[in-house]
């Protein structure tokens, strides 16, 4: 669970840097934030899941 | 410099190429194991990315079938999965560095930047025929001494060019290596960059960048080609 954790924070963390590579390039922006959005969604479905496990 | 990713996430891969590109590599992504394999045994790359959860082949498998072809390929290594014995185990199958996830964008290509540097000597970096001179690790360009500034694809196309000079290239192969594209999508493409390439590079004598009729280009000191 925690190794799948990992793979959304990464791709959240390098589409936010790489975004602010080029500040004028607003598509990227977009996209970055949208990716970030739903990497957000798949952490916070984890995270509900594991709460069901731990029965917390 | 050429750089292959191999990972299985196509949002993770499309922004690590679109970061990389911005940093003057030119960048190939697979998303499954057996095409990385193939493309990694067959193609001339600089660096191998690889994730370690690949379908069809894993990423261990891809690494250890890679090294009996290429062993002196620098290979970086990304996983989430990061316990020691994990790490060990790529670094004996023929990995040159590991990187775990969460990993920062910056470090991914500080790291790529030092193993490329490891990798190759001078000779090998520095590409230079006449007094036109290019920096394949730090990027720079420079005709006569004086500094010349290339966008992201000029670099790539310069630079393959130069790797090759004195040899014939095609323009379909300047399309599949610069551009990763097809020859039909990107003709056109190769023609308007090679024009903006001699206006930055080829504006004093000799002229380094020929036109070979029906073939492509050659890039060489001597005339005619």
């Amino acid at each position: 669970m925690l190794h799948e954790i990992s793979q959304p924070l990464t791709t959240m963390r390098c589409s936010l840097e790489i975004s602010l590579m080029d500040p004028k390039d607003q598509r990227l922006q977009r996209q970055s934030i949208e990716q970030a959005l739903k990497d957000t969604e798949r952490v916070i479905a984890m995270l509900e899941e594991l709460r069901v496990i731990l029965g917390a | 410099m050429r750089i292959l990713v191999a990972e299985d996430d196509e949002a993770l891969g499309g922004f690590v190429r679109r970061g990389l590109e911005a940093e003057h590599y030119t960048v190939d992504v697979s998303c499954n194991g057996e095409q990385v394999r193939s493309l990694a045994q067959d193609v001339p790359y600089d660096l191998l990315l690889l994730d370690l959860s690949l379908p069809q082949l894993d990423g261990v498998a891809v690494l250890r079938q890679v090294r009996v072809r290429k062993p002196s390929l620098p290979v970086l290594v990304l996983s989430a999965r990061s316990r020691v014995e994990e790490r060990v185990q790529c670094l004996d199958f023929g990995a040159d560095d590991f990187l775990a996830k969460p990993f920062a964008f910056a470090e991914l290509s500080a790291r790529i930047r030092a193993l490329l540097r490891r990798c190759h000597t001078t000779n090998e970096t520095v590409l230079q025929v006449g007094d036109l001179r290019l920096d394949r690790l730090g990027r720079v360009v420079e005709r006569a001494g004086q500094r010349i500034d290339l966008t992201v694809k000029e670099f790539a196309l310069l630079e393959y060019l130069m790797k090759n000079a004195g040899r014939r290239i095609t323009r379909s192969m300047i399309a599949e290596h610069v551009w990763s594209l097809s020859f039909d999508t990107a003709s056109n493409l190769v023609d308007v960059y090679i024009a903006y390439l001699r206006r930055k590079i080829d504006c004093v004598e000799p002229q380094l960048i020929h036109t070979v009729r029906g073939v492509g280009y050659m890039l060489t000191m001597g005339g005619r080609a």
